[in-house]
């Protein structure tokens, strides 16, 4: 009986696994929008559950100049401001309710809207990676009985335990900086939460003071300025390389991947460029030591 | 009851072991969820006409699945226990000849009618559970398991070689598949909508629309049949079967 609600649950996995590459193939949803002149409220498109896969997406407004906002799960994934058109691509970790939001800008035009879903659907994947690990662990069970079945349940259990295995960065030490240039930020959320629409251009740095133990004192520089208002800040943040969680004054102020920008694929001077988060703002930056 | 239980197990032992079941799940798993492609991009915020829609385009897979597993596994319990004598050893225990045949059909039914269950749920309970859909497709699939089975079980009762009965049940499966779209292309909508399985998925129109699709009741009253017909004939066949 347990053997063969083992194989069950090793073939049920393998099924999905067949399944999730059968239908990785890609898959092109277009869809054209027609504004009417005077319409400046808001349409969602593409509205649904999105499948957790790679998304490219390509956005073309003829004759006038839109808003979009791509939006997954309540959350912000995509933020396009007067813009004639976009090219983006976002990778779904979950299965979600999504959708492109676009204002029509109160003269007449057309969206062209090209959503093209490739790769591997990413909860099917890891529903048939556990359905074939239990199916495993049972058939262990059946095969190896009494004690040293549950003693060998027990180590498979630990070994599967999905712990973080995480360190501090080898290369932040006293006198590590880094230099971001931010071309384009659309907005800025102060730290009491007030939105201050842009667009912006500016600096962002840091330099490494102080690394105690986990702990790493930054000096943290920030320079924005419109055509009619400038922002300035500097203040000593303190950084959890382990965790990297950011807190200043006492209190956590940034979410974990927000300190460093990427790693540094090398020792040295470097600099590079990105679109990061599916947005449309580039930053280049260098780091030094 | 435990003469019965005996016998399912022993049934088990000789014609499925854990190798075949798992190729079965394997195989509907890996069909049903393949199959349901819509859900590979967006499932639309009204999208459940459109799964319905699509589940009736992409079920001939899970059908076509379910047909050739029955046919393996019914003409390898009944016709290879007939050629090999072994039917004779099991005729020893103290059951009628009917209890035996229709013991092998449901062990058949009960073994597979989770592998049916199993892919559906998971699919539903991914993009959330719509019960009556859940019913028709279910009744769909053990509709056409039961009439696979039952019809392999009579060919190869009638044939007694296992290759040409699994042969012959094959065909006898694949022109019943093919055979709709060959009425419809001769003109004769109906009885193609009729003869098509997939026809029983239209029930589901009472819940959507309110209204039941004439051919939707019909295709199941005939797949009822013949499987009762087949179920009938088989017993009569194997009744009067002379296996010395």
């Amino acid at each position: 009986m347990l053997r063969a609600l083992a194989v069950i649950l090793v073939a049920c996995g393998l099924g999905l696994l067949i399944a999730a590459v059968a239908r990785s193939s890609t898959e092109v949803i277009s869809l054209e929008v027609r504004l009417a002149r005077g319409f400046t409220g808001s349409l969602r498109v593409l509205e649904g559950v999105w499948a957790p896969r790679d998304v490219y997406m390509v956005v073309v407004a003829e004759g006038c100049k839109v808003d979009a906002v791509l939006y997954s799960g309540g959350r912000v994934l995509g933020e396009w401001r007067n813009s004639s058109g976009f090219i983006t691509r976002v990778s779904l970790r979950r299965r979600e309710y999504s959708y492109l939001q676009l204002v029509g800008p109160g003269a007449e035009c057309k969206v062209r809207v090209n959503a093209q879903f490739y790769g591997l659907e990413r909860d099917l994947l890891v529903h048939s990676a556990v359905l074939i690990i239990a199916g495993a662990v049972l058939y262990a069970a059946h095969r190896i009985r009494g004690r040293r079945a549950s003693a060998v349940l027990a180590l498979l259990l630990v070994s599967l335990y999905p712990g973080e295995a995480v360190c501090a960065p080898p290369w932040l030490k006293p006198g590590a900086y880094a230099r971001y240039r931010m071309p384009k930020v659309f907005y800025v959320i102060l730290v009491n939460g007030t939105i201050i629409w842009g667009p912006w251009s500016g600096n962002f740095s840091w330099t490494c003071i102080n690394v105690s133990g986990d702990l790493a004192t930054l000096l943290v520089n920030l320079t924005l300025s419109s055509h009619n208002a400038t922002i300035l800040w500097r203040g000593y943040v303190r950084l959890n390389t382990e965790t990297r969680e950011v807190y200043y004054r006492g209190r956590g102020w940034a979410s974990r991947r927000s300190t460093f920008g990427p790693h540094p694929r090398r020792e040295g001077r470097w600099s590079s460029s990105s679109t990061g988060g599916g947005r449309s703002w580039e930053m280049l930056w260098r780091y030094g030591l | 009851m435990s003469g019965l239980v005996q016998l399912l197990r022993l049934e088990y032992e000789l014609t499925w072991r854990a190798r075949l079941l798992g190729v079965a799940y394997a195989a509907i798993f890996a069909t049903y969820v393949g199959d349901l492609r819509i859900t590979a991009s967006i499932l639309l915020a009204d999208g459940w006409e459109l799964v319905l829609g699509d589940v009736t385009v992409g079920i001939g897979y899970p059908l076509a699945a379910l047909a050739v597993i029955a046919a393996y596994v019914y003409s390898r319990s009944v016709a290879v226990q007939l050629s090999s004598g072994l039917m004779k050893t099991l005729l020893a225990y103290p059951m009628r000849r009917g209890v035996l045949l229709l013991a092998k059909m449901l062990l058949g039914l009960i073994l597979l009618l989770p592998a049916i269950l199993l892919p559906q749920l998971y699919a539903w309970l991914l993009h959330g559970v719509n019960l009556p859909l859940l019913a028709v497709v279910t009744l769909t699939l053990a509709l056409e398991l039961l009439f696979s089975s039952t019809l392999t079980t009579l060919i190869s009762l009638l044939v007694k070689d296992p290759a040409s009965s699994l042969l012959l049940s094959l065909l006898a499966l694949l022109a019943i598949a093919v055979a709709p779209g060959l009425l419809s292309r001769a003109g004769f909508e109906e009885a193609a909508k009729v003869l098509n399985p997939v026809s029983i998925l239209h029930l589901y129109d009472a819940v959507a629309e309110g209204k039941i699709m004439g051919y939707a009741l019909a295709t199941t009253a005939l797949y009822s049949a013949l499987t009762g017909l087949s179920i009938a004939l088989s017993l009569l066949l194997f009744n009067r079967m002379d296996l010395d």
